[in-house]
């Protein structure tokens, strides 16, 4: 009894540290030079009067979901793929695919600039969307879910006439939403708030996304950067509540189904 | 339900911000002074004088102190202000030196005061 009231204690603690810079942020958000304490000044100058900031925001949507559009079709099929098929050299490409997914980002910066470079993709938004477009992570994660759907029922869409492509699309996608709706959780979370790839490979400030924006250059949003940052996290909020179920059940891999 | 509910509101936070963008671009529009530029000038004030390397009209330049003079330039959309010192004038034309970066565009009038770091937008290119 004294151990799960010592470990709910530490899990409050816990929680209240993570909540900590979040908090800060929202104060700071209600605070602007004058003579009222608690305003909302810095989100209406933020909404009505910054340009900057909804170019930053459309430049995160925009690329986000060109990433996502690219990334879970090819990821899905991908998956599919390797959970369902015997080729030549399958296993050897699928290590290849987890090393790639284990690589950081900075231990293949350079290869990525020259390529984006003899490309002449360097310095557009393609530069940042295709690389993260064909990550490894989710084509590995789906096919991890996908190995739990039966050979059986696949045999049987055959045995009904389904064609290859009819069974992927009819029987597998819809029996892997949850995997998927995790999939572009996780896809878009990491991309909302991506930093290194767009200081790296763009150059214009139009160009960059808010989440750049708002750690390299404050002064862009007059004071309004800690509403910005509020207003920036609304939409991951959102999206983490409208999948929180299928996210739940998509990260559990390995179900029976 | 609950997933309908949340999708409602996504689509009504975009729709909000979407038409907040539109608005903002508007006050923008009308709030961002219009400017007209001029390029500062390599050229003698004399006939047979000496060529000084930054030549403005005096119209430029706002007085700051006994000696030093305010002058707004435009960089990447925003007028900053440097300041600089006279070293000779004639005829409504002033050689300046000081911390005007060279072949910048210098504000030669606007339709608001302009304050450091403001937006701006160039309507007009000033040719002498």
């Amino acid at each position: 009894m004294r151990v799960k009231k010592a470990g709910w204690w530490l899990a409050t603690i816990s929680a209240l540290v993570c909540l900590l810079p979040f908090a800060g942020v929202i104060a700071g958000s209600l605070r602007y030079p004058g003579p009222l304490p608690v305003t909302l000044e810095q989100y209406g100058r933020a909404l009505l009067q910054n340009m900057e900031f909804y170019t930053g925001f459309w430049n995160s949507l925009l690329n986000t979901a060109l990433i996502l559009l690219i990334n879970i079709p090819v990821s899905l099929l991908a998956g599919y793929g390797f959970s369902q098929y015997r080729f030549p050299g399958r296993n050897a490409l699928y290590w290849l695919y987890v090393v790639l997914m284990l690589l950081p980002f900075q231990a293949v910066v350079v290869p990525q600039y020259i390529v984006l470079q003899k490309t002449g993709l360097l310095g557009s938004r393609w530069a940042v969307i295709l690389p993260c477009a064909f990550s490894t992570f989710t084509a590995f994660l789906l096919a991890q879910y996908m190995k739990g759907i039966s050979r059986e029922l696949l045999d049987a869409g055959r045995i009904d006439g389904l064609g290859e492509f009819a069974l992927f699309w009819r029987l597998a996608a819809p029996l892997c939403r949850p995997a998927v709706t995790a999939a572009v959780v996780l896809v878009f979370f990491s991309n909302w708030s991506m930093v290194e790839q767009p200081v790296v490979f763009l150059d214009e400030l139009s160009q960059f996304p808010l989440s750049v924006l708002l750690n390299r250059s404050s002064a862009l949003f007059e004071g309004a950067a800690p509403a910005c940052g509020i207003l920036f996290s609304v939409l991951p909020i959102l999206l983490y509540r409208f999948c929180y179920d299928d996210l739940v059940e998509g990260i559990s891999l390995g179900c029976v189904k | 339900m609950k997933d309908r509910k949340m999708l409602r509101r996504i689509a009504g936070f975009l729709a909000a911000l979407s038409f907040c963008a539109l608005l903002c671009q508007k006050v923008d529009y009308l709030m961002c002074p219009e400017t007209a530029v001029i390029y500062a000038e390599e050229t003698a004030l004399e006939p047979d004088g000496e060529k000084y390397d930054t030549v403005v009209p005096t119209a430029c330049l706002t007085p700051k102190s006994a000696d030093e003079y305010a002058v707004y330039y435009v960089q990447d959309g925003r007028a900053y202000q440097a300041t600089v010192r006279i070293a000779a004038e004639k005829d409504g034309l002033a050689a300046v030196s000081g911390g005007l970066p060279p072949g910048i565009p210098i504000v030669r009038y606007s339709t608001k005061p302009l304050q450091d770091g403001m937006k701006v937008r160039i309507t007009e290119e000033i040719t002498s």
